[in-house]
């Protein structure tokens, strides 16, 4: 599958420099969307209200997002809709979240991921994927809504 | 909803979104009743973040983002409350409800 995120090229103007003809409202305006509409995110937790709730939170930033509790159905989606984000769990079952961040990425080489855990196994996971080349950004569980989304914007931002 | 948001139309033109995917304010309605129950499978960690989560809205109440408008701040906070009671007592059920 190609993945190409369709809506975080929207920077692209050529040689035309919007703040040079002073459409600073317009550039607030996709600064915006920057942050969150024109992104789509994928979060997967296999306990319902925290995958839920954290799409809300996401959706409150703009973000377009998608709420799994089935890592196997964010893999199948992700085919449709490559995400831009994936916010996950790590310890779940059919698939850790290790194991599907690495599988999306292969689809989806520009996908941010962030792990999130509160279980020790976790760092073994870590470590194994880093041994293969795959390093993560992780939280620990539970996450604070203020600390998500700084690290989201830090993700979005390197 | 953050402010100056694009139209559900706008987006669709963007990323080819279904509706329900749109962070708008009927988006997280729809979110919310498609998703937001609360399962026999959540646990006493889903509680804890659903009061973090609480406590984050009301931070947001009492020193508002500017980006955000309070309307969507009341509902997440209604919504929050509502899963909050659900998981409480499910957990009740299982005794698996912290102390």
């Amino acid at each position: 599958m190609t993945c190409t995120p369709r809506c975080n090229e929207r920077y692209e103007f050529g040689e035309f420099n919007l703040s040079s003809v002073g459409c600073n409202a317009v550039i607030e305006e996709w600064d915006q969307m920057r942050k969150g509409l024109n992104r789509t995110v994928f979060v997967v937790d296999d306990e319902p209200v925290i995958a839920s709730t954290l799409e809300l939170i996401l959706m409150s930033q703009g973000f377009a997002t998608r709420s799994f509790v089935d890592p196997l159905d964010a893999l199948e989606a992700a085919q449709s809709v490559p995400p831009h984000l994936l916010v996950t769990d790590v310890v779940m079952p059919n698939m850790n979240g290790i194991e599907l961040a690495i599988l999306i990425r292969e689809r989806c080489p520009e996908c941010k991921v962030m792990l999130s855990s509160g279980q020790i196994v976790t760092s073994e996971l870590l470590e194994a994927a880093g041994l293969q080349g795959h390093h993560f950004e992780i939280l620990a569980k539970p996450v604070h809504p203020k600390v998500l989304l700084e690290a989201i914007e830090r993700l979005f931002d390197a | 909803m953050r402010k100056n948001q694009r139209t559900t139309a706008q987006c669709q033109a963007v990323g080819d979104m279904p509706d329900s995917f749109v962070g708008t304010s009927a988006g997280l309605s729809t979110a919310s009743k498609a998703t937001g129950g609360v399962m026999s499978s959540d646990g006493p960690g889903a509680l804890k973040f659903l009061h973090t989560t609480l406590s984050w809205v009301e931070q947001l109440e009492r020193t508002p983002d500017p980006a955000l408008d309070s309307e969507s701040v009341a509902e997440l906070k209604v919504i929050l409350i509502a899963r909050i009671a659900k998981l409480e007592s499910v957990l009740l059920d299982k005794n698996e409800l912290p102390t």
